[in-house]
């Protein structure tokens, strides 16, 4: 057919047009590095007749009662086909089930004298294919499986003990494993369709006493292979292999469902009224996480004095089946290892400790990292990053490591609060007040001073000169500083004589003859603080003079200088 | 016939554009999976709480009268007693505004002391009695713009509140109100007044107190107290009448079981 040359290149500008508009492929959102990737895992669980099939009396039981059970029901699938309504919409196994066996009412677990478990993990990981859709890339099944019968009547006896269990790859040429989305559905949803299988290689015994003895067979298996032997009215039967091969047994599961239920659980009675569960989780990668402690979380020792640091550490992976192959890792502690609880720190929950009492120095506090990894997942799973906490000591306990003083002064005078005067700070704990200088009363303490309970004094504290509020670390820092002013002036003014006191004739002590005023300030050194040599509170505001300079000196402490490092609870980083 | 199979066509591509158009809508307003997931994985997550601790406080401003206010109506005497200094020193702020802070939290503390407040740090004085001796004295520091509230506060007050506000505008030079100071000096009752009244007669150079003066070196109010360096008792009106009287040229003697006393004039 010739068609004009204008209605030629009008076709060929539509084709144009319509070309690039016809519909792509439904790709996730790719990585540079490769094709998009889920991870999953699923739990199958059987419980009931069918479970576990080895046996003369199993196969006999659901052979001969389960089989016409199920077949019965399979017929109902017809006209369920024809009646969909009655199911809905994405129905799933369970409620396929439960339509199906309510048209055969019988339950096979109640009647059959057999018992059996079934169970498979799967971990498997899909990919995205050109057509959309994400298929079997590589996994693993693990599975269990146990059976028994025992039956007796009328000189019949029948058992049957089986169990096995293995481990293998998935194999994507093999075993089925895929994942769709229907992007136009509202809500948006998932199929997730599993079609594996593997071999069951089982071991145990089964055995057929028939006509009180008289006859009797015997079936062995190991690993797959069953050899059946026995003996006839006294004439034995030869052993002989009468499977080769072990079975295979396979795992199908289907579900349909919004985006919502990437991880579901549902549970049914199969055509056998074995219980079924399936519980799967469907991620697009798998991580751990530290739950608890939680970033920069507070922790802080315990007060008893063989108490050291103790963490509660709480963990949870995605998916949620390999919570169980995370191991903890809390680094030493002042130089101490941890113990765990259980040892191996494996586990989504696991306490670690250190033991008491609390660590020698001040910089053993403060932030503290801690890892979970995993250990047979650590090919496909990431693990958190480290989690930091941060490490506080009670700041009223004594469980440091000199334990006759509170760790407030322990640790602070550790730190630049001491101000370089470590060993001639002592800590007083009958001294109510903030501290003291004894060098007045008794020269041989002339070079030490004296740290109260200061918290109990006042905390914060004004400075009744400047007004400068002090707490906490500050606070010990300025009485520090305030005590060992006193210490500087005490020498400064009075020299290697000391304050010579002066007894008079009634037996009252008097000041020294340098010191008119009796306020411990040398009469002479008074006019450089602008102080009067007459009186013993210049000021007027409360206090002797000889406390003056000292609140001039503790007022240049810098607050908040030492905020960094103070790691008391409550203080300065606590948050309280 | 031509012209019929162009009309065809024409038709047949505006309905094809019709339905690209309306595909390329559809297309447009489907997510992607990676969305559609986030979306979904959103909707079944509990929300994590956020971090609440911050490790680095943020630095402290320099307080308004806002803030001086909310400290001294606190609770927290150290604040307290903290804001009445700045209040005093503060000249940035308006005398009158700084006054009328002031002479509220003296008529405050007046009618429910802090007798509950530690002591300050080494101080022989109740934390009470401190607070309100460092009110008077910054209300004293207010300068000729604070004299106005403070002597309308004074006007206004009576009882412990009153003496204090005279006090203070005895620090403020206002010597109108020095003969009730002087009589403060020996008819107080209460210790603070006593020993403050008499120091600020001394600033003042009042000769006319020295009777007054005289008669405080006699004042039975002494009080055990310790500080970093020791116990001791002190007599802190006789001390304050002691060092007005020195101010003012009279020499004093101290002696061992604390008494003071005026010496003779050569």
């Amino acid at each position: 057919m010739h068609h004009p040359p204008n209605v030629a290149l009008l076709l060929a500008a539509l084709l144009l047009i319509a070309l690039p508009a016809s519909p792509p492929p439904a790709l996730a959102d790719t990585a540079s590095d490769g094709p998009a990737t889920f991870e999953g895992t699923l739990r199958y669980v059987e419980n009931g007749p069918g479970a576990g099939t080895d046996g003369i009396a199993t196969s006999l039981f659901v052979g001969g009662v389960g089989a016409p059970v199920a077949a019965g029901r399979l017929q109902s699938v017809f006209s369920l086909l024809s009646n969909t309504g009655a199911l809905g919409d994405n129905p799933t196994m369970a409620s396929v089930s439960e339509l199906m066996n309510s048209s055969v009412p019988v339950d096979l677990a109640g009647l059959l004298p057999v018992s059996a478990h079934y169970e498979a993990r799967l971990a498997f990981t899909l990919e995205q294919g050109q057509d959309g859709a994400f298929a079997l890339r590589s996994g693993e099944i693990d599975w269990r499986v146990s059976n028994s019968a025992e039956f007796s009547a009328d000189g019949h006896a029948l058992t049957d003990r089986f169990s096995g269990s293995g481990g293998e790859p998935l194999d994507p040429a093999q075993d089925a494993i895929t994942l769709t989305f229907d992007l136009d559905a509202d809500p948006a949803t998932y199929t997730l369709t599993v079609d594996v299988s593997h071999e069951l290689r089982t071991s145990g015994e089964s055995t057929w006493s028939a006509a009180g003895g008289a006859m009797v067979m015997h079936l062995e298996a190991n690993d797959g292979v069953h050899i059946m032997d026995g003996q006839a009215m006294g004439q034995p039967i030869p052993p002989e292999v009468v499977k080769s091969a072990p079975d295979q047994r396979g795992v199908y599961y289907t579900h349909t469902g919004p985006l919502s239920e990437l991880r579901y659980t549902e549970t049914w009675r199969n055509l056998l009224d074995a219980q079924v569960l399936a519980d799967y989780e469907i991620v697009d990668a798998c991580r751990g996480y530290i739950d608890a402690p939680a970033a920069d979380d507070k922790v802080t020792l315990p007060a008893c004095y063989h108490c050291n640091l103790e963490l509660d550490l709480q963990g949870s992976t995605v998916p949620e089946v390999w919570v169980d192959d995370v191991t903890w890792k809390v680094p030493e502690f002042d130089g101490k290892s941890p113990h765990y609880d259980p040892e191996d720190a494996q586990g989504d929950s696991v306490k670690a400790w250190f033991d008491g009492p609390g660590p020698q120095k001040n910089d053993a506090f403060g932030p503290l990292e801690i890892e979970l990894a995993f250990d047979e997942a650590a090919s496909r799973c990431e693990p958190p990053d480290p989690q930091r906490v941060r490490v506080f000591f009670g700041r009223d306990s004594y469980n440091n490591p000199d334990g006759s003083v509170p760790n407030w002064f322990y640790y602070w005078m550790d730190t630049a609060a001491a101000q370089g005067h470590r060993g001639k700070v002592i800590y007083d704990s009958a001294c109510a007040d903030y501290g003291y200088y004894n060098g007045f009363a008794d020269a041989s303490q002339a070079d030490v001073i004296y740290v109260g309970r200061i918290f109990g004094a006042g905390n914060p504290s004004a400075n009744p000169v400047t007004g400068k509020v002090t707490e906490g670390i500050d606070l010990f820092a300025s009485t520090v500083l305030h005590e060992w002013t006193h210490l500087e002036t005490y020498h400064s003014w009075w020299g290697a004589a000391g304050y010579q006191m002066q007894q008079d004739a009634a037996g009252n002590w008097g000041p020294d003859p340098l010191d008119r005023d009796f306020d411990l300030v040398p009469d002479r050194r008074e006019a450089a603080y602008q102080l009067s040599p007459r009186t013993q509170d210049t000021l007027g505001l409360g206090f002797r003079d000889c406390e003056y300079p000292a609140y001039l000196q503790e007022h240049t402490w810098p607050n908040g200088s030492l905020d960094e490092i103070d790691w008391a609870d409550p203080g300065k980083q606590s948050g309280s | 016939m031509k012209k019929g199979l162009l009309i065809l066509v024409i038709v047949a591509a505006v309905l094809l554009l019709a339905a690209g158009g309306y595909w390329l809508w559809q297309r447009a307003r489907r997510p992607d999976l990676a969305t559609a997931l986030a979306e979904a994985r959103r909707a079944a997550q509990t929300p994590t709480p956020e971090a609440s601790l911050s490790a680095t406080p943020a630095p402290t401003p320099t307080p308004g009268l806002t803030l001086l206010e909310r400290q001294l109506t606190g609770d927290a005497l150290p604040l307290q007693y903290s804001a009445a200094v700045a209040l005093g020193e503060r000249d940035d702020l308006a005398a009158d505004e700084r006054a009328r802070l002031l002479c509220a939290a003296l008529q405050a503390e007046v009618d429910e002391p802090s007798t509950d407040a530690p002591r300050l740090r080494d101080a022989y004085l109740e934390a009470h009695e401190m607070y309100r001796l460092r009110l008077t004295r910054s209300l004293g520091q207010l300068g000729p713009d604070g004299l106005p509230a403070v002597q309308a506060a004074a006007d206004e007050a009576d009882g412990l509140a009153r003496e204090h506000l005279l006090v203070a505008l005895a620090y403020l030079g206002q010597n109108e109100v020095l003969p009730e100071v002087r009589a403060l000096v020996t008819d107080s009752d209460d210790p603070a007044v006593r020993m403050d009244a008499a120091r600020a007669l001394g600033l003042l150079g009042d000769r006319d107190a020295i009777a007054a003066l005289t008669a405080a070196l006699d004042d039975g109010h002494c009080v055990p107290a310790s500080d970093s360096l020791g116990e001791y008792t002190i007599c802190p009106v006789r001390d304050q009448a002691a060092g007005a009287l020195d101010a003012l040229g009279l020499a004093v003697t101290r002696h061992a079981d604390g008494a003071i006393t005026l010496e003779a004039t050569p």
